[in-house]
């Protein structure tokens, strides 16, 4: 019997951290043999993604995250709100922040799905878009959620400086050894890092950067699970598609770097 | 830990009664999941865990500086929480499950916080089953059997003794088919 409501919600927090198999796995017992079976578990998979996306953005558009207070509303925009009583600059204003907020998970998102669909059929073990969405959609909501959050956490409150750090330093090292491996003479804004390390780490910076690492590494393994069960690939088989997946940002910086050189 | 209760064996005796409606849910055989292999996979993380998070501790320097070294500590005592309370969970489940062969159908049931858990399929409507066991399954003793994968699959998981249990499943399948 499926369990409902806040008792769904307490299962898949619980399943999301101690049991990642049975998350990313396709709940339905049949996947849909119709176009309009596979059109309609597209549809619900899409409400179930826009309901998490909402979960994760609102609170922080409604804590003020990404608000720009110049702002003023389009003047379409302003009439629309203004005929139901709504005011026009704050709503837009809102509204503005809330695609913002929501951009760059969306984005990953996006990214995570052609990649990790690719794998799969790469590998040939594909069993349809659906059972990809299914794994991503989840995967998206529960382990990608949460490396934002601590990455937001991070970029915007004190007492992590030392870890903010660290996660730039990595970042920019990562980048330079692809511009190094490209042998392009591009420089980032803040240089290049001189060492990796920090002198301090807060003792709350550090449970920021075990929760990010914990994320990512779950991240990665729901993947390799959603392609192990739900596509019924081999192990070698999951895990290129993981692979594929973990490779995207280098293809990402890649084509950056090319594409700067070119302009 | 386990048990393995044959109540009925002959195959014989079997077939003249399956088809008889009142004894379509005696019980063939009843099987509890051996919880070995998870006892040892949660003694290994404990061990690991400890191992590992104690050589980071008595060495702050062996990551660069102490507070990375303590970060990647923290990164292994967290995972191996996670692991040391999905093992115990496991362990909880599978004392509590219940494996159960009658002549009309294979059932798994377990109970946890008074919820009933019960899977079950028909042999009428049994398409495939497959019994799988890798190196380590066979040197313990025990296997998984699989049915209708694809179809809403069963998985009888840690069955010990799996030949016996798997026989009598094949046995009442092609009798009902």
């Amino acid at each position: 019997m499926p369990v409902r409501g806040v008792g769904a919600i307490l299962r898949g927090g619980f399943d999301a951290i101690f049991r990642p198999h049975k998350f990313v796995e396709f709940q339905t017992d049949s996947y849909g043999a119709s176009r309009l079976g596979v059109i309609r578990q597209l549809g619900s998979l899409l409400g179930v993604y826009f309901v998490n996306l909402a979960a994760y953005a609102v609170p922080l558009t409604l804590a003020g995250i990404g608000v720009q207070s110049s702002q003023s509303a389009p003047e379409n925009f302003a009439r629309i709100a203004g005929s139901y009583g709504i005011d026009p600059v704050a709503s837009w204003q809102l509204l503005t922040a809330f695609v913002q907020n929501s951009l760059f998970i969306s984005i990953a998102t996006a990214i995570t799905l052609v990649t990790f669909h690719v794998g799969v059929l790469i590998v040939r073990d594909s069993q349809g878009i659906v059972q990809s969405m299914h794994t991503v959609v989840y995967t998206t909501s529960a382990y990608l959620v949460a490396t934002f959050s601590a990455v937001w956490y991070l970029t915007n409150q004190a007492g992590v400086s030392g870890a903010r750090q660290l996660i730039r330093n990595l970042q920019a090292a990562f980048v330079y050894a692809i511009i190094d491996a490209l042998g392009a003479g591009v420089e980032l804004p803040g240089g290049r890092p001189d060492s990796l390390g920090v002198t301090t780490i807060s003792a709350e910076g550090q449970w920021i950067l075990a929760i990010l690492t914990l994320s990512l590494l779950y991240y990665l393994f729901s993947l390799y699970l959603g392609a192990r069960i739900n596509h019924r690939a081999t192990r070698s088989n999951a895990a290129i598609a993981v692979v594929a997946v973990a490779l995207s940002p280098v293809v990402y910086v890649t084509g950056s770097i090319i594409a700067y050189i070119i302009a | 830990m386990s048990q393995q209760n044959q109540q009925t064996s002959n195959g014989s005796s079997q077939s003249t009664t399956a088809d008889q409606p009142n004894d379509r849910n005696k019980v063939i055989l009843e099987t509890n999941p051996t919880t070995k292999p998870t006892l040892i996979r949660l003694a290994v993380v404990l061990l690991l865990t400890l191992g590992v998070v104690g050589y980071l501790q008595l060495n702050p320097e062996a990551l660069g500086s102490p507070d990375i070294t303590n970060t990647a500590a923290l990164v292994v005592l967290l995972l191996g929480l996670v692991l040391t309370v999905r093992f115990l969970v496991r362990t909880i489940i599978l004392v509590r499950t219940t494996y159960t062969v009658t002549n009309s159908r294979v059932e798994q049931e377990y109970e946890l916080l008074f919820r009933t858990h019960s899977k079950g399929i028909r042999f009428d409507k049994l398409r495939s089953h497959e019994l799988n066991q890798n190196r380590i399954q066979s040197i313990l003793g025990y296997g998984t059997i699989s049915m209708n994968r694809g179809l809403g699959p069963l998985r009888l998981e840690n069955v010990d003794e799996p030949e016996a249990v798997y026989d009598t499943i094949r046995t009442c399948a092609k009798r009902v088919a």
